[in-house]
């Protein structure tokens, strides 16, 4: 080999050197990650349905963002989502400007906390500010999940603006899950196979799902950035 | 026929600036202790070279003062990026180059 080539060769191990070294030192995306899935997880001592025979509450106001009156308390699941979600994301922002300060490697807290109380905000303004303009269809609406639209999308994005595939391919199946949580009752296969299943609990299914998306991939990343 | 080399930019194809923007590649914005450390530079080699980066557009450089500390952050702009980008892609292929050079031996 040339000496050009011999240069060319050493240069690009250092760089990939220098890179490694800057990427091991900025803040892991596994601890944002991971707090949205408890956010998500932790909605479900507010999801059980109202036993079967009981009357369905009218869903007005606020509550209306937990859905078509089919849990047994929609203003507190409806108040959980709208103090957890932005409390998350503050705590996300002190995470990131914190560890970033204190290692030197700053990644920006404002495009994950910007994008999902941004599509948060625009999801409480179409269910409850407006919900005369009928913005969401009614099945997406009803079994009041839709926060984790927000949260999927929020992750989603980040991960387009960072250039990170993984980021971003986490956030696609967390809004599949999404979708499939907003627009299925997940205890169907179940019945389907003739196991009883106590409708209380159907909604905590749909909630486990993207939870567990989540979790496992804040366990992806983590493992990642281990390997750096 | 061009060779490879002709793509090399000689702001970036120096090889303390081609470290500095590897590092600020993988962040939004890094310390300018942190440069200076990983990549074992004094700080009086890596401000004459930040101020390269800088003239050419490549790099943003940030004085912040929180706590009466002052802190420099420096940051890679999207010019700059694409620079790293094409000069990474130039230095493979020279090394592509090379290498079917060696095998057609």
């Amino acid at each position: 080999m040339t000496a050009p080539d011999n240069n060319s060769m050493h240069m690009l191990e250092e760089v990939t050197a220098a890179g490694r070294r800057a990427r091991a030192a900025r803040p892991s995306k596994a601890v944002p990650l991971a707090g949205l899935a408890l956010v998500v997880l932790g909605a479900m001592p507010f999801y059980f349905r109202w036993p079967s025979g009981a009357g369905w509450s009218n869903s007005s106001g606020v509550s209306r963002l937990s859905g078509y009156g089919l849990v047994e308390h929609p203003t507190a699941a409806a108040l959980y989502w709208l103090v957890a979600l932005p409390l998350a994301y503050l705590l996300i922002v002190a995470y990131l400007v914190r560890r970033g300060s204190t290692s030197g490697v700053r990644l920006r807290a404002r495009r994950v906390v910007g994008w999902g109380l941004s599509l948060f905000a625009a999801i409480v303004v179409a269910t409850v500010i407006v919900p005369q303009l009928e913005l969401l269809p009614g099945d997406v609406l009803a079994r009041g999940l839709t926060p984790l639209f927000a949260i999927s999308g929020g992750i989603m994005l980040w991960g387009v603006l960072d250039r990170d595939y993984a980021n971003f391919g986490i956030g696609s199946l967390a809004m599949a899950a999404s979708a499939v949580a907003n627009l299925y009752n997940l205890e169907n296969p179940i019945l389907a196979q003739g196991v009883g299943f106590d409708p209380r609990y159907s909604l905590l299914l749909n909630l486990a799902l993207p939870g567990i998306v989540l979790a496992i991939g804040a366990i992806t990343v983590a493992a990642r950035d281990r390997t750096r | 026929m061009t060779h490879p080399t002709h793509a090399l930019d000689d702001v970036v194809h120096q090889r303390t600036r081609l470290g500095i923007l590897a590092v600020l590649a993988e962040a939004d914005s890094v310390d300018f202790v942190f440069v200076r450390d990983t990549l074992a530079l004094t700080s009086g080699n890596l401000s004459r070279h930040l101020t390269v980066l800088a003239d050419a557009g490549f790099v943003d450089i940030e004085k912040k003062c929180p706590d009466a500390k002052a802190r420099t952050w420096i940051s890679v702009t999207k010019r700059g990026r694409a620079a790293f980008k094409a000069e990474l892609a130039a230095l493979q292929k020279i090394i592509d180059q090379a290498t079917g050079y060696t095998k057609g031996k």
